[in-house]
């Protein structure tokens, strides 16, 4: 079932004089974990809000939970949770456990669930034992997890999350993957997330949209990034490589990181061999390598 | 309602997260309270012309003007809308399955506040009520006050409204506070017409001059059926522009 079902949205602002969205068409099912990568100003954010129905489309359509989200009604937004990163949920000067039931109330989970959810949540998260303590003495990696919880307290269908792992630590990071896990399979939750952590991404997401200038460029699912991932391979040498289908991804501490397709190994390793290196070292490609060119 | 009440909770803990905090609040209204209580009293005891009003009429006129800014003290979070939209903030509301007026003002307004000042309100405006008659004068009196102050907050809203279109309507609504505040002074004795006009359509006269000619003197009823007019004006033209705003809303890139 499509949860999400965009056709040519575009979007121009109008202090603006180029398009922030142009022609985005794709869809999102039932379950899925969708990332939602670009470099800063390739429109991520305003994509979300036109899905979230904050903001109108310039042209194209747009439906999310079988309706234009514009006229999203009372019930259609119970069924949605939203953590805007930057933008906090979360009541400053009470305790976490005063901004959760809040939430709860707003949402409507009824008491007995609440309980029974909180527990379990609250363990998850990491933050059972901080329940009691005022927001405003949280630290960052604890506030982020905090603001997770408000969102999921209630169970949406859908999730948007924009940038959610900001600041947390490799625990608190490795929380996070395993609640959306959760989430996708026991709370039949659709999850659109955003983020600059390429590699926390391909631990998490099904499906891989990329937004470069307000066009999407790429809409890949997990098993053909796999296949993709495969069909390349990443070498570290000190040398300098001049080959038409090596990519230069980095450069640090003395060492260049290539991307090449694996085909072109062999080729490779013989420039390689002809000059005097001290370094040859193969890796796996990771999604940043491959979707580095469109991050510059 | 479950939401309603579990917003009343929280605004009230908001006083109690730190030691010192509701004390202020109380001392805030007992100081604002008297000043206006020693304002009048050395008034009076000047003999300085009140027209027709006495002691009475005073305390019923302290009454209404209290029970009104009771009722601002709930919208104060409106007066938050002009950085919301400039900054981006109001994402957060839109998204949510409550209006977004009453959710920036139930996140922002102060409970406790407005449980010492309303009962306290009600109980000078009904000072001299003695008979069903004065009751029913009083019960009216009441809903004057109430729905012209709503009214008054309505207005202001419009103007936090033109933020929308406006990088920041905040000088329109600092001036539109002044001219409002106004309303804790007795404006019967003003003479001029365009003024008086002014602050009928501004409905500022009925939310405690009015209410009390009404409560204390039985007169100035049918101007009842201009502030049931106003109302509707309001309400629709508020509705209305608000949905206008929403569409041009670009959020905040």
């Amino acid at each position: 079932m499509e949860i999400i079902k965009a056709h040519n949205i575009s979007k121009k602002y109008r202090k603006q004089s180029e398009f922030a969205l142009q022609n985005v068409s794709f869809t999102v099912q039932q379950k899925e974990i969708v990332g939602l990568i670009g470099p800063n100003g390739a429109g991520k954010s305003t994509l979300i809000k036109i899905l979230l129905g904050v903001l109108k489309p310039t042209s194209g359509t747009v439906e999310v939970l079988g309706k234009d989200p514009m006229q999203a009604s009372r019930s259609d937004k119970l069924k949605m949770g939203v953590y805007l990163g930057g933008k906090s949920n979360l009541i400053y000067h009470l305790s976490i456990l005063d901004s959760v039931k809040y939430y709860a109330v707003m949402y409507e989970v009824p008491r007995a669930v609440f309980t029974e959810r909180l527990k379990l949540y609250a363990q998850l998260f990491g933050i059972a034992d901080i329940l009691s303590q005022k927001v405003a003495t949280l630290s960052l990696g604890q506030r982020l997890r905090a603001e997770l919880l408000c969102v999921f307290i209630y169970n949406p269908e859908l999730v948007f999350l924009d940038e959610p792992t900001l600041g947390l630590d490799i625990e608190g990071k490795r929380v996070f993957r395993e609640l959306l896990q959760e989430a996708k399979n026991h709370l039949e939750t659709t999850i659109l997330l955003t983020t600059h952590d390429m590699n926390e991404l391909e631990k998490v997401a099904d499906r891989f949209l990329l937004l470069q200038k307000g066009q999407l460029v790429f809409d890949t699912g997990y098993a053909d990034l796999c296949q993709t991932l495969e069909q390349h391979v990443v070498v570290l040498t000190d040398v300098e490589l001049s080959d038409q289908e090596v990519v230069l991804i980095e450069r640090n501490r003395g060492l260049n990181r290539y991307l090449l397709p694996a085909s072109a190994l062999d080729n490779v390793k013989d420039q390689i061999e002809a000059q005097a290196f001290t370094h040859f070292q193969l890796e796996k490609a990771t999604l940043e390598d491959i979707l580095y060119e469109f991050f510059t | 309602m479950n939401f309603l009440l579990e917003a009343i909770k929280i605004s009230f803990k908001k006083n109690f997260a730190y030691p010192l905090n509701f004390i202020f609040v109380i001392l805030d209204e007992l100081i604002d309270f008297f000043g206006v209580v020693i304002l009048w009293y050395s008034y009076m005891d000047q003999s300085m012309d009140l027209q027709d009003w006495n002691a009475l009429a005073l305390t019923n006129f302290m009454g209404f003007t209290l029970i009104s800014s009771s009722i601002s003290n709930l919208f104060v979070g409106t007066a938050y809308l002009p950085d919301l939209i400039s900054e981006g903030s109001l994402d957060l509301y839109l998204i949510r399955p409550y209006g977004t007026f009453a959710l920036i003002n139930l996140e922002r307004c102060n409970f406790l506040r407005f449980v010492l000042t309303f009962p306290l309100g009600l109980a000078l405006a009904a000072k001299g009520v003695h008979s069903l008659e004065s009751f029913a004068f009083y019960l009216l009196a009441l809903f004057t006050c109430i729905t012209a102050s709503f009214v008054l907050e309505f207005m202001g809203i419009m103007l936090y409204v033109f933020s929308f279109w406006l990088k920041n309507s905040s000088m329109l609504s600092f001036f539109f506070r002044m001219l409002t505040s106004i309303r804790k002074y007795p404006l019967h004795y003003i003479t001029n017409k365009v003024i008086k006009i002014l602050l009928t359509l501004v409905p500022v006269l009925f939310t405690a001059t009015i209410p009390t000619r009404i409560q204390s003197f039985h007169s100035g009823i049918q101007l009842v059926v201009i502030l049931i007019g106003m109302t509707l004006v309001t309400r629709y033209a508020l509705k209305h522009l608000w949905l206008k705003g929403l569409q041009s809303y670009e959020s905040a890139n």
